[in-house]
C-alpha cells in the first residue's frame, strides 16, 4: 500500500507535480480561507504597537504603523496571485491570437508581427514594464497591463512556431482539401495541438510574474500604499531593517514560497505532458 | 532653488544602501567601512584632516542631492547656502528680517524703481571688483538664464547708475523686491563664471569660500577658504561636499566617520544615531510645511467639512510617530520665528468629537452603519493624492487615511509625479492633495499667501473668496514692512478660518554631526542646511 | 559570410529603430505636461508655485508643442548624429550621462555573469551526462528555488545577514572588492538558473543526436564521445545563451543597482522613470537595446563561423 502511493505520486516523473500541488493547496487555503479567519483590517494603523517582534499574538510581528504583518501577508496573497493570473491570462490570450495569425497568414503579416515580437523580446522584461508603468502611472490595473504587454510576446513566438509546424504537417492539406474553413482549422487542429504547451508555459510563468509584480511594487511602480502588496510591504519595511527585520522578511518568504510552488507545479506539469517541449521552450 | 524640491527624493526612491563617489579607485590602506565614500577625493581629505593644525581643517559634508550641475543660476541653493561661494544683495536674520549684505542700503524711488547701494571694496574670487556694472550684469544674466526669476521678481532690467549704485526696474510694482534679491539663484556672480560662449566654467562669487574643484563624474565639490574675504574669513580651510542621495547611506557614512555633517537622516534612525558616541543629531523646523489642499469643488465645498477634517487630524501623533520627531504640529501657515507670523493662531487642535459634530451639522451621517458617512446616498469617499519626493508625505497620507476613517471618511491614497498630479487636479478626480510647501522661498510675508489664496490660484480647486484678493492687493502695494506684516496677519487669520488648505506639520529637518564639529548654528532660513563660517572641527 | 554579417547588421538597426519608436510612443502617452516636469526640476523648486507663464516659456524653450511625429523625427535625426537630447532633470546631455554610467554596470554585470558561467556550465554539462541522477535532481530543485527568489528581497536579506548582523561586508561605498560582493551575488543568483538549465538542455539534446549514438556504436566510451563530439556541438547554444545573458547585462541590473545605489545605467533608468525624465528614459532604453542587439550580432557571427549551416539557413530568425 505504502509503496503504491509512493509510486503513484512520487515517481520521478510526478514528484515535482505532487509537491507543487501540495504547496498550491496550502497557498489556496491561506489565500481563499485565510482572510475569513484572520479578518483584521490590514490597513488600520495602531501607533501604540509599532514594530513589535513576532509573538503569539502577532505571528510575524507588527510593522512601523503597528499593523499585524501576518494579516497583511495573508491579504496580500490575493493581490499578488490575482495580478499574476490576470497577466498570464491576458498575455496568453493576446500571444495565442498573434501567434496563430502570424503563423497562419505568413508573408508580410508574419514578418511584421514577428519583428514586433523580436523588439519586445530584446528587452529584459522588467525594462518595458517599467517604461509602461512610468508612463501610465501607478496602480494595480496598470501593473497588469505593463506585465501583460511584456508577456504576450513569449506566447506569440511559441504559438507561431507550433502553428507553422501544424500547417506543414501532412494532415492539414487533406483537411483543407475536404473544405474545412480557416477558422475551423484553427479550432480543430491548431488549438488542440498547442494548448498543452501553452499550459506548461503559462504555469511556468506564474511564479516569475508574481516576482515581477512584487519587484515593480517594490520600486514604487504598482500597488499603492497602504495596500498589503508584498513588494510594497518589503519596500516599506526596508527602512526598518535594523530594528524590525520581520517587516521585510515575512512578505519575502511568502513571495518565495508562492513562486516556488507555482514553479514546481509548472515543472511538474511539464514533466507529465512533454518533457522535451519544456526544454525546448527554455532554450528559446 | 532647484535643490529645494529634491529634499530627500533619495529616501523615497527605493534603495537602502549606497555610494555616490569614486569607482573602484585606489583606496589601498583604508578598510572598507572606514574609508571615504569618494575614493580619491576622500583619501586626500583624510590625510589633510589628519595632518592639519587647528583652524586648518576640512569639513566633509554628505549632501542629499546628486551634484551634477553647479550653475549658480539654477542651483543657487547649493552654491550659495551649502558651499558659501556666492552671496546675495540682501541677507536675512533668523527672524527672516532683511539685513544688509552685498548691498548696504536700498530704497524705492517709485513703485517700479529701486536703487541698491553696494558695499565697497568687495572683490570676486578671480580678483575683479564687485562694482555696479558687475552686479547689474549678474542680475541680468540670472534673469536671462533662468526665466522663472522674471516671473517671481518681476524685474525688467538692472543697470549701473553709479560706481556703487545699481538701479533695478520692475515690470509691475513689487513691494518686496529686496526680499526677492535674497533668492539663492539671484546670487551675485562674476563674469568669469562663464566662458565667452556662455558655458559654465566654475561659479565665481564673493563668499567666504571659493570653488577649487568640481568632479562631475564623482559628484564631489571641493571648496577652499577665501583668504581675501571682505568680512571675517572662515575658520575651516576646506570643505568637500559629496552627493549622497540615499538617506540610509548618509546615516551609515556618518556613523562610520566618513562624513562630518549631513542632513535629512531617515526618520526611524534618528534615535539610534543620536545614541552613538561619535554622532550627534539635531532637529529643527524649516521654512517648509506639509499641507493638505481640499478639493472644494467636490466633497470639501462645505467649510464645516474642511474644519472637521482638520480637527480630526492628530498632528501630534503624526509628528511623533510618523515623522519620528522631525517636524512639529503646524499651528499656522508660518512658523513662529517668522517676523510676520500671527502667533495667536493655533490650528493644530485635535478634537474628534467636535469634528464629528461638524460633519453631522454638514449633513454627513453614517445611516447604514458601515462606518462611512453618507449624504443623499453618496458615501464620503475620496482619493488623497501626493508624491514621494518628500518621504514624509506618503507616510502622512497613510496615517491620515487611518485617522480620517475614525471620522467616517473612506480615503484612498494615490501617489504620482508632479505632472500627473497637475492633470489629475485639472480633471477634479481628487479629494485632498498632500504637498510640501516652502513658505519662505523668499523671506516674504505675502508671496506664499498670494500664490495660494488669490482667486486666480484657488479657483481651480473650487474656492473663491474676494476677501483674500482684497487683502492681497493691499499687501502687495504696502511698501512699508510693518503695514505689510499686519496685512499678512489678517490673511493668515482668514486662511486658517476658511481652510481651503489645512496645515499638518512643519517640515522638520534632522542634521547629523560628527562629535568633532563644533559651533554650528542653525539658520532657519536655509532650504536644506546652511553653515556658519565660524564652525570648527576639534581633534 | 560578409553578406550574412551585413544582413544581420541591417536587421539589428531596424530593431533598434523599432525599439526607439516603440518607447517613444509609449512615453508620449504619459499624462501630464513635460514642461511642468522640466520646470520643477531645472528652474524652480518642488515646493514652489508653478506659473502658467513659466510653463509656456519652457514649452517654447524645449519646443514641446510640436506634433509627435516631428518630435520623434528630430530626435532620431539628432540621435544618429550623436545628440540624444538633454535630460529634463539634470540639464546635461543624455549621451554624456549614459556613457559615464556604462562602465559601472558592465563591471558589475560581467563579474556576476563570469562567476555564474563558471559555476553553472560545468554543473550543467555534468548533469546532462548524468541525467536523473541525484545531482541532477538536487540541482534542478535548487535552480527552481533560485528562480523563485525576487532579487530585491534577496539583496535585502543579504544586507540584513552580512552587513547589519554580521558586519562582514560594507553596504556603502564602492572602493574595494568587498563592496562588489553583495550586488554581485544578488545578480548571480538570478543568472545561475537560466545558465544552468540551458547548458543542461542543450547538452542533453546533443547527447540524443544520431552521431552520438553512432559514436557509441563505434565503440567509443561515453566519456570519449562526450569529449570528442558532444562538447563541440554544445558550443553554439551555450554561446547563444552567454550572448543573451551578456546582452541583458545593461538592462538586467535595474533592481540590484537601485537597491545597492550602484551608479550604473539601471539606476539611471529607474531614476529617470521616477522623475519622468523622458529624454533620459528614451536614451537608456535605446542603449540597453543596442547592447542586446550588438551581443546578439556577435553571437550570430561567432556561431555562424563555427557552424556553417546557420549562415546558410539565415540565422536564428
Amino acid at each position: 500500500m505504502k509503496k503504491g502511493i509512493k509510486s503513484r505520486f512520487f515517481s520521478r516523473r510526478r514528484s515535482l507535480f505532487t509537491i507543487g500541488i501540495i504547496c498550491s493547496v496550502i497557498i489556496a487555503f491561506f489565500t481563499i480561507i485565510g482572510p475569513f479567519i484572520w479578518n483584521a483590517d490590514p490597513t488600520a494603523t495602531d501607533y501604540a504597537n509599532q514594530c513589535l517582534p513576532p509573538s503569539g499574538e502577532h505571528w510575524f510581528g507588527t510593522d512601523n504603523n503597528g499593523r499585524d504583518v501576518f494579516t497583511r501577508v495573508i491579504s496580500g496573497a490575493h493581490l499578488s496571485i490575482g495580478v499574476a493570473l490576470a497577466v498570464v491570462g491576458i498575455g496568453a490570450a493576446i500571444g495565442i491570437t498573434v501567434g496563430i495569425v502570424a503563423g497562419f497568414a505568413g508573408g508580410a503579416v508574419d514578418t511584421i508581427l514577428m519583428r514586433i515580437v523580436e523588439i519586445m523580446l530584446s528587452f529584459p522584461g522588467i525594462i518595458f514594464a517599467l517604461a509602461v508603468l512610468g508612463t501610465l502611472g501607478n496602480g494595480t490595473e496598470h501593473q497588469i497591463i505593463a506585465l501583460a504587454a511584456v508577456r504576450w510576446a513569449h506566447y506569440a513566438r511559441l504559438v507561431r512556431i507550433e502553428t507553422i509546424s501544424v500547417m506543414n504537417s501532412e494532415y492539414l492539406p487533406a483537411s483543407r482539401a475536404i473544405g474545412n474553413s480557416k477558422l475551423r482549422i484553427v479550432f480543430r487542429y491548431i488549438l488542440p495541438n498547442i494548448i498543452g504547451r501553452v499550459i506548461v508555459i503559462a504555469t511556468l510563468s506564474i511564479g516569475p510574474v508574481i516576482l515581477a509584480g512584487a519587484s515593480l511594487s517594490y520600486l514604487g511602480l504598482g500597488a499603492q500604499i497602504p495596500s498589503p502588496e508584498w513588494g510594497l510591504m518589503i519596500n516599506g519595511g526596508k527602512e526598518y531593517i535594523r530594528q524590525a527585520p520581520w517587516i521585510t522578511v515575512a512578505p519575502g518568504i511568502a513571495a518565495v514560497f508562492t513562486a516556488f510552488s507555482f514553479n514546481l507545479l509548472g515543472e511538474g506539469i511539464g514533466d507529465l505532458i512533454d518533457p522535451r517541449l519544456k526544454e525546448k521552450a527554455e532554450v528559446d | 532653488m532647484r535643490l529645494n524640491k529634491k529634499i530627500s527624493k533619495g529616501i523615497a526612491i527605493a534603495s537602502l544602501v549606497t555610494i555616490s563617489g569614486g569607482f573602484l579607485a585606489a583606496c589601498g590602506g583604508t578598510t572598507g567601512e572606514n574609508k571615504d565614500t569618494t575614493a580619491s577625493q576622500g583619501n586626500q581629505t583624510t590625510t589633510t584632516a589628519a595632518s592639519a593644525s587647528a583652524g586648518d581643517k576640512t569639513l566633509r559634508i554628505g549632501e542629499l542631492w546628486a551634484i551634477d550641475n553647479i550653475d549658480p543660476v539654477s542651483d543657487g541653493t547649493l552654491i550659495k547656502e551649502k558651499a558659501c561661494v556666492t552671496e546675495v544683495l540682501c541677507e536675512v536674520n533668523d527672524k527672516f528680517e532683511l539685513q544688509p549684505s552685498l548691498a548696504t542700503k536700498w530704497e524705492n524711488k517709485d513703485e517700479n524703481t529701486w536703487v541698491f547701494t553696494l558695499k565697497e571694496g568687495v572683490k570676486f574670487h578671480d580678483g575683479t571688483d564687485m562694482d555696479a556694472e558687475a552686479v547689474a550684469w549678474s542680475i541680468n544674466n540670472a534673469l536671462e538664464k533662468n526665466p522663472t526669476l522674471v516671473t517671481s521678481t518681476k524685474i525688467a532690467k538692472a543697470e549701473a547708475t553709479g560706481a556703487n549704485e545699481v538701479t533695478i526696474t520692475t515690470e509691475t510694482p513689487n513691494a518686496e523686491l529686496p526680499e526677492f534679491m535674497h533668492l539663492a539663484n539671484m546670487s551675485i556672480i562674476g563674469k568669469g563664471t562663464y566662458d565667452s560662449s556662455g558655458n559654465l566654467v566654475k561659479p565665481i562669487g564673493t563668499g567666504p569660500f571659493k570653488v577649487e574643484e568640481f568632479n562631475s563624474s564623482t559628484g564631489v565639490l571641493t571648496i577652499v577658504r577665501n583668504d581675501d574675504y571682505h568680512s571675517t574669513p572662515a575658520s575651516l580651510a576646506k570643505v568637500t561636499i559629496s552627493g549622497m542621495t540615499d538617506s540610509n547611506t548618509r546615516a551609515m557614512a556618518l556613523e562610520a566617520g566618513e562624513i562630518d555633517f549631513t542632513c535629512d537622516l531617515p526618520f526611524n534612525e534618528l534615535t539610534r544615531l543620536d545614541e552613538l558616541d561619535n554622532v550627534r543629531v539635531e532637529k529643527y523646523d524649516t521654512a517648509r510645511i506639509y499641507t493638505c489642499q481640499f478639493n472644494c469643488k467636490g466633497l470639501f465645498g462645505d467649510k464645516k467639512v474642511r474644519q472637521a477634517t482638520s480637527l480630526a487630524m492628530d498632528r501630534q501623533t503624526i509628528s511623533d510617530k510618523v515623522l519620528n520627531g522631525a517636524g512639529t504640529p503646524a499651528k499656522n501657515i508660518f512658523t513662529e520665528n517668522m517676523a510676520w507670523c500671527d502667533t495667536s493662531i493655533d490650528g493644530s487642535k485635535f478634537d474628534l468629537e467636535q469634528a464629528k459634530k461638524l460633519m453631522e451639522e454638514a449633513g454627513w451621517v453614517d445611516s447604514n452603519g458601515d462606518g462611512i458617512r453618507e449624504k443623499d446616498g453618496q458615501d464620503f469617499e475620496f482619493t488623497a493624492i501626493t508624491y514621494t519626493e518628500r518621504p514624509g508625505l506618503p507616510l502622512i497620507a497613510e496615517a491620515l487615511q487611518s485617522q480620517l476613517k475614525e471620522l467616517g471618511m473612506k480615503v484612498n491614497v494615490s501617489t504620482m509625479d508632479n505632472a500627473a498630479i497637475e492633470e489629475r487636479k485639472e480633471k477634479g478626480e481628487w479629494g485632498i492633495y498632500l504637498a510640501g510647501m516652502a513658505t519662505a522661498m523668499a523671506p516674504s510675508s505675502i508671496y506664499y499667501l498670494n500664490n495660494n489664496y488669490s482667486s486666480e490660484k484657488t479657483e481651480p480647486i473650487g474656492y473663491v473668496n474676494e476677501e483674500f484678493d482684497k487683502l492681497l492687493a493691499e499687501g502687495q502695494k504696502a511698501f512699508d514692512t510693518e503695514t505689510r506684516y499686519e496685512v499678512s496677519k489678517k490673511i493668515q487669520k482668514l486662511a486658517m478660518e476658511e481652510l481651503p488648505i489645512a496645515y499638518i506639520c512643519n517640515y522638520g529637518v534632522a542634521y547629523g554631526f560628527s562629535e568633532k564639529v563644533q559651533n554650528f548654528k542653525f539658520n532657519p532660513t536655509a532650504h536644506d542646511y546652511m553653515w556658519n563660517t565660524d564652525i570648527t572641527i576639534t581633534d | 559570410m560578409a553578406q550574412f554579417i551585413i544582413k544581420r547588421i541591417i536587421y539589428g538597426i531596424i530593431v533598434i529603430i523599432g525599439v526607439s519608436f516603440l518607447s517613444f510612443i509609449v512615453l508620449s502617452l504619459a499624462p501630464g505636461d513635460d514642461a511642468v516636469t522640466i520646470l520643477t526640476h531645472t528652474f524652480i523648486g518642488f515646493d514652489d508655485q508653478i506659473y502658467q507663464q513659466d510653463v509656456n516659456t519652457v514649452t517654447n524653450l524645449y519646443s514641446l508643442d510640436r506634433p509627435l511625429v516631428m518630435q520623434y523625427g528630430s530626435w532620431l535625426g539628432n540621435a544618429i548624429k550623436g545628440d540624444w537630447g538633454v535630460s529634463y532633470v539634470h540639464n546635461l546631455p543624455v549621451w554624456q550621462m549614459i556613457l559615464g554610467k556604462i562602465p559601472y554596470t558592465l563591471t558589475l554585470g560581467i563579474t556576476a555573469f563570469g562567476i555564474a558561467f563558471v559555476i553553472s556550465v560545468p554543473i550543467g554539462l555534468y548533469v546532462a551526462t548524468h541525467r536523473n541522477g541525484v545531482v541532477d535532481h538536487v540541482s534542478r530543485i535548487i535552480t527552481i528555488f533560485f528562480g523563485s527568489i525576487p532579487s530585491f528581497w534577496l539583496a535585502l536579506v543579504l544586507i540584513l545577514i552580512f552587513s547589519v548582523k554580521l558586519h562582514w561586508l560594507p553596504i556603502t561605498g564602492m572602493g574595494s572588492v568587498r563592496h562588489v560582493i553583495l550586488p554581485c551575488v544578488t545578480l548571480m543568483v538570478g543568472m545561475i538558473p537560466s545558465t544552468l538549465r540551458i547548458t543542461r538542455s542543450s547538452m542533453s539534446e546533443v547527447m540524443g543526436q544520431d552521431y552520438m549514438v553512432t559514436a557509441k556504436s563505434k565503440g567509443l566510451t561515453e566519456r570519449q564521445s562526450v569529449y570528442r563530439h558532444a562538447l563541440v556541438n554544445t558550443l553554439p547554444p551555450v554561446i547563444t545563451m552567454a550572448g543573451l545573458e551578456v546582452g541583458h547585462i545593461l538592462g538586467g541590473s535595474v533592481i540590484v543597482e537601485t537597491i545597492f545605489v550602484w551608479p550604473g545605467i539601471g539606476k539611471l533608468l529607474y531614476d529617470s522613470i521616477i522623475s519622468k525624465d523622458y529624454p533620459m528614459m528614451q536614451g537608456c532604453i535605446v542603449t540597453i537595446a543596442i547592447g542586446y542587439i550588438v551581443s546578439m550580432l556577435v553571437v550570430d557571427i561567432v556561431t555562424a563561423a563555427i557552424d556553417p549551416r546557420i549562415r546558410l539557413g539565415g540565422g536564428r530568425n
